[in-house]
């Protein structure tokens, strides 16, 4: 048996007999109506005879209703189990903070315990205590093992939830008190709702109230001499437009004295962009600081703010805050040029200005030098062809250049052409689209746009036609049954049916043939090119950091009005077009290395498990292809120094899926970088990357000053006692053990106790024998 | 700017491609891609009332413009494989006429529905006469729950090649074109000022029909709305993009009269 436990025996009175109220209130009335009676009878004796007469009578009609109610007694055997007391003690980061006397806050707790150790260890007789870590969740802790330093890794404080998690694991009744030992720093519900100095709201002093049970609060910490500054948070979007103003606003903690001003650093992939001064005022502590910038690429930009660490602080590594930032295209600007107005032109058009993604800026010749003025120039609408604004000054702005049966000849280009090469090979896109002022027969042979094009020109002779206007049906390769711009159903069959059925187009321009690193999308069903393979009708080329698409018909838009006639969906035209918008602006979405990653933001400890996605050129899945997986890191400090090391890299070949799968630990905090490229293949097409972050659990320590206000209250509404952060050795008032269990019972009816019953008979006796000697029988 | 021989040899070769670019008479993809304006025939003796105005406002397009055009004159059947020729269609009359068959209509809807524009020119010489009520009516069945409203002067038809005040004709009968518009486009014009009236001539050149009240001004302005439809069915609203409106609001200073 276990000799904490007391045992004692407990009595009570019961009352066996279950006569009804009635049947009882009729005992009691026939019963005064006796003694009203027996009153009445006995009138005329002398007055201390009247009463001891009607005394005795009083009695044995109360011992008869008394038998009438058969009384028993029950005994019980009791023992009593002690109370239970847990200890919560604080583990999480912001207790390895130092005290105001000098030791860190767990230190304290430490000493807290310490003077207590006897009683933690033994208990006494009615309570039980029992210890346990809490940060953001809340697990035994032996008190053996706090000779040594009390953990201080949890990355989070949930003090209220902790509580209420004790409170459904025990009964409360069977709680004599809680003690938690803390700074205070909670960043549940408890802090995150309760702004400091203020009171709980309502439904928080409800749940605290509705514990069941005392709270005793010892902070380790009041916060008086604390120094340290910190960026508490930082409010962004998740994705910024790119050429567009993007906002940032943080919150700067200052906690002490650091003079009358601050810089405030923004920081962009490592190098400081924006600064901005804090100018602090005496009696404030939180400060609000703007930044505004403006993306110019598109993809992961890594921001931080940051404040430079000062001497004395308590903590530098908060003096900085991460995060990720996506910038992502808002509109397309596509530049759209037709040397003639025509259906194919005006149906492309409509396609693109209908495009909400698109920002359109179209010239269509609408007269040449050929034309016939009659009018003076006010009475037209037409205005100059603005050669220079559009191919050299603002050419870099656009993101994909169309030219629509379109001549660079009478509107003296030529030497525009180079910088439009140049715009390609520096990143930008170029689609050149048929008619009979295109392509050979529109003067690009032999010039720097030829050495961009997907397909080869033949230099125009007048032996030479360049025309072929017999209408044909174009045929899709087994690269655009795959390839983006092409494939506009996903099911392949039907894909190729689609294509099968569309209306014939009015004929082609000739070229000799496709590049020999171009992808042919559709060829000519009959006509061959130079090399003996069909000539190519669309063709995609990638051009160092650029793309060039090549359609060598002008009547695509029958794709969508002919269509029509038949009763089918005119949609092959629209996805046509706006897959290949997509494929020339490098949409990530069709990007041939694809890295996908789980989630931007992990923490040290856990595994990255991500995948890259390999595609040959056709946007198959690149099967048998030597392929390099990289992954980067670079810590998380102001002012990144050092290039990005490379901590992990593998070489494989991929198999027929294209898919290669990585697992490696995420040790430490920093900025990572997954790569992925091809290695028999160069080019930024043939490499794909993503960034992530890997963060401490940060919350814990952005705002070091601890809460012994929220500690305050807890007691205070619970009925406990707060003190700190002197440690005492008097152990707080405890509630009395209340849980009893039973151990053996026994019911004893009183009732039939023969003493009973002769005491019943006495007092009939008695009566009996003083009336006969007073006369009264 | 100092050349290498390669760029010398390569600018000379270029040269002389562009100077054999080919001529403007060899149809690039044949008439199939040039621009037409077929006539609608249909069951009224009034179906053509001015047989030689498409053909000559065509010319006129070509010579104005750099439009190619094809000179033939063709005529359709209000039947699938007839309309989506080409995205342009004209229904010229003078009286009215019996209700067109439900294939026809359905025909006619198809057409506008897959983007195609529709002129429709009254050669009666009166508004509201039979042949514009012949055509509301048929009109209500093509595309039912659609009506013709003014176009306004302000619209783009307006200022797609010409700047064009009202929309003149053979005769001035109304100072606007009536239209029906869906998918943010004019897609029906109806005109009760005879229009192919200003532009028909005769195979000696000499117009075929006098302009009233405005006389030769008039008819000119008129060839100058055809030019504007053609510009407007080939173009839509490019002359309503940004980058114009300064000029156009500019030469709007000098209103043509």
């Amino acid at each position: 048996m276990d000799p904490t436990l007391r045992t004692s025996t407990e009595g009570e009175l019961l009352f066996i007999g279950n006569w009804g109220p009635t049947a009882l209130t009729l005992f009691i009335a026939v019963s005064l109506a006796l003694l009203a009676l027996t009153a009445l009878d006995l009138r005329g004796l002398p007055r201390p005879r009247l009463l001891l007469l009607m005394t005795l009578r009083t009695l044995a009609l109360g011992a008869a209703l008394l038998l009438l109610m058969e009384p028993a007694l029950e005994l019980r055997s009791v023992r009593t189990l002690p109370n239970q007391v847990p200890v919560l003690v604080d583990t999480s980061a912001s207790m390895r903070i130092a005290s105001e006397g000098g030791g860190s806050r767990a230190e304290v707790a430490a000493a807290q315990l310490d003077a207590w150790r006897s009683f933690l260890l033994a208990g006494d007789g009615d309570h039980r205590p029992t210890l346990y870590h809490v940060d953001e969740d809340m697990r035994r802790l032996d008190l053996r093992s706090i000779h040594d330093a009390l953990p201080t890794d949890g990355e989070r404080t949930h003090l209220l939830e902790a509580l209420e998690a004790l409170a459904e694991e025990l009964d409360p009744r069977d709680v004599g008190a809680v003690i938690l030992l803390s700074d205070g720093g909670d960043n549940g519900v408890l802090g995150q709702r309760t702004p400091r100095g203020a009171p709980l709201d309502a439904d928080l002093r409800r749940r605290v109230e509705a514990l069941g049970f005392p709270i005793h609060t010892f902070a380790t910490s009041s916060g008086t001499g604390l120094r340290d500054i910190a960026v508490l948070r930082v409010r962004h979007e998740d994705f910024a437009f790119v050429r567009n103003a993007a906002r940032f606003s943080a919150d700067v903690l200052v906690v002490g004295d650091f003079g009358a001003s601050l810089p405030v650093h923004l920081v962009r992939d490592g190098v400081r962009v924006q600064t901005r001064t804090l100018t602090l005022e005496p009696g404030r502590q939180v400060y609000t600081v703007d930044f505004e910038v403006t993306p110019e690429t598109i993809g992961r930009e890594i921001y931080a703010v940051e404040v430079t660490p000062q001497a004395g602080e308590a903590l530098e590594s908060n003096n900085a805050h991460f995060f990720l930032l996506r910038v992502i295209r808002d509109k397309v600007r596509v530049l759209h040029v037709a040397g003639r107005p025509s259906w194919d032109q005006r149906y492309l058009r409509q396609l693109l200005k209908n495009n909400p993604n698109v920002d359109l800026i179209a010239f269509h010749i609408l007269r040449t030098d050929n034309s016939v003025q009659r009018v003076p120039q006010h009475e037209l609408s037409l205005i100059q062809f603005p050669t220079e604004d559009l191919f050299q000054n603002e050419l870099a702005s656009f993101d994909v250049v169309i030219f629509q049966n379109f001549t660079h000849v009478p509107y003296h280009m030529r030497h525009f052409l180079p910088g439009i090469a140049r715009y390609v090979r520096g990143g930008g896109a170029l689609v050149m689209i048929g008619g009979d002022q295109s392509f050979s027969s529109g003067g690009y042979a032999l010039t720097p746009m030829h050495d961009i094009l997907p397909v080869e020109l033949a230099a125009p002779t007048t032996q030479r036609s360049l025309i072929d206007d017999t209408p044909f049906r174009p045929l899709l390769t087994d690269a655009g049954q795959r390839h983006p711009i092409t494939r506009v159903d996903p099911e392949g069959e039907r894909n190729r049916t689609i294509w099968r059925e569309l209306p014939p187009v009015p004929g082609t321009n000739l070229v000799l043939g496709a590049r020999d690193d171009a992808t042919v999308l559709l060829e000519h069903p009959d006509r061959q090119g130079a090399g003996g393979a069909a000539m190519p009708v669309m063709a995609v080329r990638e051009v160092e950091r650029g793309r060039t698409m090549a359609l060598t018909i002008d009547g695509s838009f029958r794709w969508s009005f002919g269509t029509l006639a038949h009763g089918a969906s005119p949609r092959a035209y629209a996805s046509v077009w706006n897959n290949a918008i997509r494929w020339l602006i490098r949409d990530p979405e069709l990007n041939l290395v694809r890295v996908d990653l789980p989630t931007t933001v992990s923490r040290p400890g856990e595994r990255l498990q991500a995948q890259v996605r390999f595609f040959d050129n056709d946007y198959s899945p690149a099967s048998e292809r030597p392929v390099l997986l990289e992954l980067y890191h670079r810590p998380l400090e102001p002012y990144w120094r050092d290039p990005p090391e490379r901590l992990w890299q593998e070489e494989r070949v991929t198999d027929a899926t294209g898919r290669e799968r990585v697992d490696v630990p995420l040790v430490q905090p920093g900025v990572y970088e997954l790569r992925g490229r091809f290695l028999d293949t160069e080019g930024p097409a043939y490499a794909g990357s993503d960034a992530f972050l890997v963060l401490e659990g940060s919350l814990e320590l952005r705002d070091l000053r601890p809460r012994p206000d929220l500690l305050e209250q807890l007691s205070l509404l619970s009925g406990g006692q707060h003190w700190g952060p002197a440690p005492t050795a008097r152990i707080p008032t405890l509630r009395p053990p209340r849980a009893v269990e039973v151990d053996r019972r026994q019911v004893v009816d009183l009732w039939s106790h023969p003493g009973v019953l002769l005491f019943f008979l006495l007092l009939l006796g008695a009566e009996w024998t003083l009336r006969r000697r007073w006369g009264r029988l | 700017m100092t050349w290498t021989r390669r760029q010398f040899l390569s600018g000379v070769l270029a040269s002389g491609a562009a100077l054999a670019l080919p001529e403007r008479a060899a149809r690039a993809f044949g008439s199939q891609t040039d621009f037409d304006i077929p006539l609608l025939r249909y069951e009224s003796s009034g179906w053509n009332p001015r047989p030689t105005a498409i053909r000559r406002i065509l010319l006129e397009i070509e010579q104005r413009t750099s439009i190619l055009i094809s000179p033939d004159n063709s005529v359709v059947e209000a039947r699938a494989e007839d309309l989506f020729r080409t995205p342009m269609l004209m229904i010229g009359g003078d009286r009215g006429f019996a209700p067109w068959r439900p294939e026809a209509r359905e025909a006619l809807r198809l057409f506008l529905q897959a983007g195609g524009f529709l002129v429709i020119d009254s050669a009666e010489g009166r508004a509201e006469g039979e042949f514009e009520e012949s055509i509301r009516r048929e009109m209500s069945h093509v595309l039912p729950g659609q009506s013709f409203t003014p176009l306004s002067p302000e619209h783009v038809l307006f200022k797609t090649f010409y700047l064009i005040d009202g929309a003149p004709g053979r005769l001035a009968l109304r100072n606007h074109v009536d239209a029906i518009t869906f998918d943010g486009r004019a897609a029906v014009l109806f005109s009760a000022n005879d229009m192919m009236g200003a532009w028909a001539r005769d195979r000696f050149g000499n117009p075929e029909f006098s302009v009233f009240p405005g006389g030769e001004r008039q008819r000119e302005m008129a060839l100058r709305m055809g030019v504007n439809l053609a510009m407007y069915a080939l173009t839509l609203d490019y002359k309503d993009d940004q980058v114009h409106i300064p000029f156009i609001l500019r030469r709007r200073r000098w209103r043509t009269r």
